[in-house]
């Protein structure tokens, strides 16, 4: 997914969950989050997962659960882009190691 | 139109050769980038890893190789072996007979359970086929055991045997994760370890690959104790901010299973110090 449209797709939850009600709201970040565990899990499944994104997202659960929905966010944005470049990692490694084999 | 497929094919086939090479002109090509990078450097010294580069550290090496931090460890994995009686009225020494407690003969590819055997998974087998439960990988007794075999092993030559499909595999699975970059600042094995291999890192120098896993298990200052070569792949892990695998997981298995094959001919020396 490209960075223009991940923005997007952040800043319309963003947008979709003020204007939405409580219960809505809820539903709605359950839903983003769990599409980003879901990108870390597949990252991880292959040997791919970075260090610090399923306490970035376990962070951004417990932020929300808190109340704070703006740092919530945040965090999970956060968890989401590096799941999903974690990944990209997976797949441009997939041949571009051999470029730095010692010949 | 058949020459030009012709062609295709032909440079397909090239490519593909100068990445799936046999592991022994891997092997080649690996020591003599080494030995070019570092001329100065006997061949045999390439095991002290970045003691044989810079002559100040290695000074204090040698120093505390007088008096080394790891000697408790080997005393502990000492009592470990000899002592432990299993629930079976086994012991240590009914797995590791007929020279099995070499490390020479390890990391090795088994064929029948098509998986690379380390050292370290071997102790956790005899425990495990004796009714024990299995150590911690990483550290702790299962690293004072292998510090205690490392050094009856000492002086003893490195030599994986890398034959059979299976096997090759493993070894190119072990190739690809050395190759491949990972975690958030994009760094494979082979950017610290060879390309910046003798350059500074903050206030530490990069150790070339070759001979990486002759010393281990290693006392580390930075962890003030004893641990395996699973824990430091870990660590390297860590610090490029890619998330860390389980101690010998077949990723690392393969690692170790490659590294190794990389260094055959050196001298094993182990346990050892490390900053």
């Amino acid at each position: 997914m490209s960075a223009h449209k991940r923005l997007f797709m952040i800043c319309f939850g963003v947008g979709l969950m003020t204007s939405l009600s409580a219960e809505e709201a809820q539903l709605n970040f359950d839903t983003q989050w769990q599409k980003a565990e879901d990108l870390r899990l597949r990252a991880a499944l292959i040997g791919y997962e970075w260090r610090d994104t399923e306490k970035i997202l376990r962070r951004s659960r417990e932020e929300y659960e808190a109340g704070n929905k703006a740092q919530a966010l945040s965090l999970l944005s956060q968890g989401y882009a590096q799941s999903d470049a974690a990944l990209a990692q997976a797949t441009r490694e997939e041949d571009g190691w051999k470029r730095r084999v010692i010949e | 139109m058949c020459l030009r497929i012709f062609s295709v094919i032909f440079i397909c086939c090239f490519l593909s050769c100068a990445v799936w090479a046999d592991p022994a002109s891997d092997q080649t090509a690996f020591k003599n980038y080494f030995y070019k990078k570092f001329p100065e450097i006997p061949v045999g010294d390439f095991i002290n890893g970045v003691y044989a580069i810079d002559q100040t550290r290695r000074q204090q090496w040698l120093e505390i190789e007088e008096f080394p931090p790891y000697d408790i460890a080997i005393d502990e994995g000492e009592i470990l072996f000899n002592e432990t009686v299993f629930s079976d009225g086994s012991s240590y020494s009914d797995c590791f007979v007929d020279g099995k407690r070499s490390k020479k003969n390890y990391p090795y590819f088994d064929v029948n359970r098509n998986t690379v055997v380390t050292l370290e998974l071997a102790i956790n087998d005899c425990r495990v086929s004796h009714g024990e439960q299995p150590l911690k990988y990483k550290t702790g007794d299962i690293a004072k055991i292998s510090a205690y075999l490392a050094l009856h092993s000492r002086g003893e030559i490195i030599e994986v045997e890398v034959s059979g499909e299976a096997a090759i595999n493993a070894y190119e699975q072990g190739k690809k994760y050395y190759y491949s970059k990972r975690g958030q600042l994009n760094f494979a094995c082979v950017d610290c370890h060879v390309a910046s291999s003798g350059m500074r890192i903050r206030a530490e120098i990069l150790s070339p690959s070759l001979g990486h896993v002759s010393n281990f298990p290693v006392y580390r200052f930075k962890w003030g104790s004893i641990g395996t070569l699973h824990r430091r792949f870990s660590g390297c892990n860590s610090q490029v901010r890619a998330k860390p695998l389980a101690g010998q997981s077949e990723q690392y298995k393969n690692l170790e299973y490659f590294l190794s094959y990389m260094s055959n001919g050196l001298k094993f020396n182990g346990p050892s110090t490390r900053r």
